[in-house]
């Protein structure tokens, strides 16, 4: 094996991003390299069939010239037998032929959901298909899936009722099978499994439009563990069959920004249409074919020669973009326009536009596609608003489909835009004012009291006065008793060293609703908030990220560290809103952190807490001696069963969390971050 | 804020347009009852598919208003009525796939109007002009065909169409 054979390996995350990024700049020329699909696209043509083709074109022949009166046909013996076995080869060609269109599969491009943000996943949409399959699935899944529920609630309700009640989990579990945890039958018969509720009857009660009895009798059991849950309001309403129509992951830039050509074959079978009318015209009166059914047979013959006829599409497009306005705040409305002109010399009769939205942002009116023919040098516009997202977004380049007249032919590019590629938004101001926290315990938020003697509240000792000492700490009540100087040394306070972690990895992608914020964003958020307000406390701060992208900004104090942290949220890769699609290495990453914390450093994590990970990777660094706070964004909802689910488990891992000894701050995010800290404060210093 | 959604499914309007030529095809057809009704309940498929963005639903339906042309067309209906029918059910069946292509590509909101209005003025044109052709060649030859010649016409037809199968 020479050097050349040895596989680099595929590089780090960075670089493969980088890698990708330049094959897919590569591939952006118009009509140029990497071109994949038919590089010669052309139209089907009689080329293809020749010997049939030739053979047809005779025996048309000759018979248009017998019409016009030259003797070119002699005549056939047995014609009547002849004109049936023609009528009934004409039809069983013509069945064939249909069939094949059953078979045929359409071959198009296919578009991203470009209006939505990156990839966000609603917390509990698992267990809710698994429950689905539970219900409408067949044979074995049915019954794996009705088992898998069952244990998954058996295991939540065992956790709940261990800590409410305060005994092991196996005695809880016992409880469960007994039925004696809750004072509600439905709930407690079911965990128990003495329900039995018959699949048949209840698919019939799905199809006629009611709801499933397993799912309500599921939900019931919900509804009970989250009145138990500590720190759950009980539930009122009942679950949504469904949820949302919108399927919870979808991705929102093109998979790979392939430029291909194809065939679509959409016309599959079309004469096998003429073929079925010659042979029933035929059928019908033999010889005297009705004069209707030929000219119906000239007419998918017409339309058969409208694809015979197609040419590939020429494309040459000049796409420019502009948003007003130019520096949107976050959360501002922004218009983007597109403007679309056709450079070429020929007309393209079907185009089809799609507009790169980057992933972070989505579209909150109007539509970023649009449908049109074009003329030559003709140009169109449309427009649609998207909300501004903190940070420097990209637009991918314009996806453009664009087919000849029958829609037979097909080519998909990628355009990039001349202009306007940029959506720029700057962190948000109101992290500039400081948190309303009451002054006395913002002094202790970071502040450790250190047991050297010195400046600061608590008294440590007395010693004798020096000169310079100040006038404020000499013990003047000695002064007055026995005329000597002594000065009052207090516990010094230092700064505190913190850093805050934020949680980006692609589990904590999480949002109540697929077009709601994320929980990274509002992590990003209480970061920014967070960050500046201990440094305005005089606290050393730095910043860290989980996320295959590695991010470490040492602690330091002042504000030139407030911009450097600001700096990272903004343009670093591990926040700028794109799902990574890479692993995240929890060990490896946790000792790589381990080994850059400073020895006193305090720390405060911001996740959502929506997988067991993060509440792993937290006690360990607990348990190694930094101490952890954690900030919650509550991500979940509870319209469907599922998500009431991931709510209450959401709770019991808080709840464990803290008691290990970790301070969680279940922040619900309509409220503003700062009023929920003001009450966490006064909770943890009284 | 809440976002837009892309539904993969086309607007109201789209669909009417695509299933106006049909309807021109279904008036045609009244000069047969049974085939009018068939027609009728194939239109109403092909309209209902369309707004569901089924295409196989397309398919059957326009198949469905196809058989009821044949059956019209050979109990003896003109051929003038026939072009006009034929030429409307094959323009609504690739106007309503157009339709749905658009919907699962750009979604409910986008507007398309030009593109769909294109497309079936190129598939109408098409269809009308080769069967006026056809229609031509059968109103000036007056006289009838000896069945063989019309076998030979016939079963060239057939091999050339069986050879053009795209």
């Amino acid at each position: 094996m020479s050097p050349d054979d040895v596989d680099p390996g595929p590089g780090t995350v960075t670089e493969q991003r980088t890698s990708r990024g330049q094959a897919a700049g590569q591939a952006m020329d118009l009509g140029g390299a990497g071109v994949s699909g038919d590089i010669d696209l052309q139209a089907p043509s009689v080329r293809d069939n020749p010997i049939r083709a030739a053979l047809g074109l005779v025996a048309v022949l000759l018979g248009l010239a017998a019409v016009v009166g030259f003797d070119a046909v002699p005549t056939l013996p047995f014609e009547t037998t002849l004109v049936t076995l023609l009528a009934g080869l004409a039809l069983a060609l013509g069945a064939i032929v249909l069939l094949r269109r059953a078979f045929a599969t359409l071959s198009t491009a296919e578009t991203a959901d470009v209006e939505y943000r990156a990839s966000v996943s609603v917390p509990g949409t698992e267990f809710d298909s698994v429950l689905r399959d539970a219900v409408h699935g067949t044979g074995g899944n049915r019954i794996k899936a009705r088992l898998t529920v069952l244990e998954r609630l058996r295991e939540t309700a065992a956790t709940i009722h261990a800590q409410t009640e305060r005994i092991t989990e196996s005695d809880a579990r016992e409880h469960i099978a007994e039925g004696t945890w809750t004072d509600d039958a439905a709930a407690a018969a079911f965990l128990a499994g003495k329900s039995r509720v018959s699949s048949t009857t209840d698919m019939v009660r799905t199809l006629v439009g009611g709801n499933s009895k397993l799912a309500a009798q599921v939900d019931q059991v919900l509804v009970e563990l989250t009145a138990l849950a500590p720190g759950r309001s009980p539930i009122q309403h009942a679950a949504d069959a469904d949820g949302d129509d919108r399927p919870p992951v979808h991705s929102t830039t093109a998979p790979e920004r392939q430029q291909v050509d194809r065939r679509t074959d959409r016309w599959t079978g079309l004469t096998g249409l003429g073929l079925l009318t010659i042979g029933v015209g035929l059928w019908a009166s033999h010889a005297d074919v009705p004069p209707g059914l030929v000219v119906s047979t000239a007419v998918v013959v017409g339309a058969a020669g409208y694809v015979y006829l197609s040419t590939p599409p020429e494309l040459s497009l000049a796409v420019e973009r502009e948003h007003a306005p130019a520096e949107p705040a976050p959360g501002e409305e922004v218009t983007v326009t597109v403007r679309v002109t056709n450079t070429g010399d020929a007309l393209l009769p079907d185009l089809r536009i799609v507009d790169g939205v980057p992933p972070a942002i989505r579209v909150v009116d109007g539509s970023p596609r649009f449908g049109t023919a074009l003329r030559p040098d003709e140009t169109v516009a449309f427009s649609y608003t998207v909300e501004a997202v903190r940070g420097e977004h990209a637009f991918d380049p314009v996806h453009v489909i664009a087919r000849d007249f029958s829609g037979a032919l097909e080519r998909e590019r990628h355009v990039a835009a001349e202009s306007g590629g940029v959506i720029a938004a700057g962190l948000e101001l109101s992290a500039e004012q400081s948190i309303p926290v009451h002054p006395h315990t913002a002094q202790r938020v970071g502040r450790v009291v250190t047991d050297t003697g010195g400046s600061g509240i608590e008294l440590h000792s007395v010693r004798e006065y020096q000169r310079g000492d100040p006038l404020s700490r000499i013990d003047w009540n000695r002064v007055a008793r026995s005329g000597e100087f002594a000065t009052l040394l207090f516990r010094e306070e230092h700064a505190a060293t913190v850093v805050v972690l934020v949680d980006a990895r692609k589990e904590a992608y999480v949002a109540p609703r697929v077009d709601a914020p994320s929980a990274v964003e509002h992590s990003i958020a209480a970061a920014d908030v967070a960050i500046s307000s201990l440094i305005g406390a005089g606290d050393s701060v730095g910043l860290a990220a989980f996320s295959p992208e590695w991010c470490w900004l040492e602690p330091r104090g002042g504000a030139g560290q407030l911009a450097r942290a600001r700096n990272l949220l903004e343009i670093h890769a591990a926040f700028d809103g794109r799902r990574p699609e890479a692993e995240f290495y929890g060990e490896f990453e946790e000792r790589r952190l381990r080994r850059e914390l400073p020895n006193e450093a305090q720390l405060l994590l911001c996740s959502p807490l929506c997988d067991d990970d993060a509440v792993a990777i937290a006690r360990h660094l607990h348990a190694w001696g930094f101490p952890v706070t954690i900030v919650s964004p509550d991500v979940t909802a509870d319209a469907t069963t599922g998500q009431r689910l991931a709510s209450v488990e959401r709770a019991m891992r808080i709840s464990r969390l803290r008691r290990s000894g970790v301070r969680v701050l279940d922040w619900d995010t309509d409220r503003p971050l700062e009023s929920v800290v003001d009450a966490a404060q006064r909770r943890w210093s009284a | 804020m809440v976002g837009v959604s892309v539904v993969r499914r086309p607007a109201r309007d789209s669909v009417w347009v695509a299933l106006a030529p049909g309807a021109v095809a279904v008036l045609g057809l009244a000069v047969n009852l049974v085939a009018f009704v068939a027609a009728l309940l194939g239109l109403a498929l092909v309209g209902v598919a369309t707004d569901r963005a089924s295409r196989g639903g397309v398919t059957l339906g326009s198949g469905v208003v196809f058989a009821a042309l044949l059956y019209a067309g050979a109990g003896g209906a003109p051929p003038a009525i026939l072009l006009v029918v034929t030429a409307g059910t094959v323009v609504t069946w690739t106007t309503a796939h157009h339709v749905v292509g658009l919907a699962s590509h750009l979604g409910r909101e986008a507007p398309v109007r030009r593109s769909i209005l294109s497309h079936m003025g190129g598939a109408a044109l098409t269809t009308l002009f080769a069967g006026g052709l056809a229609l031509a060649v059968y109103l000036f030859v007056a006289t009838a065909l000896p069945p063989s010649v019309l076998v030979f016409l016939l079963a060239g037809s057939a091999l050339l169409l069986y050879a053009l199968e795209p």
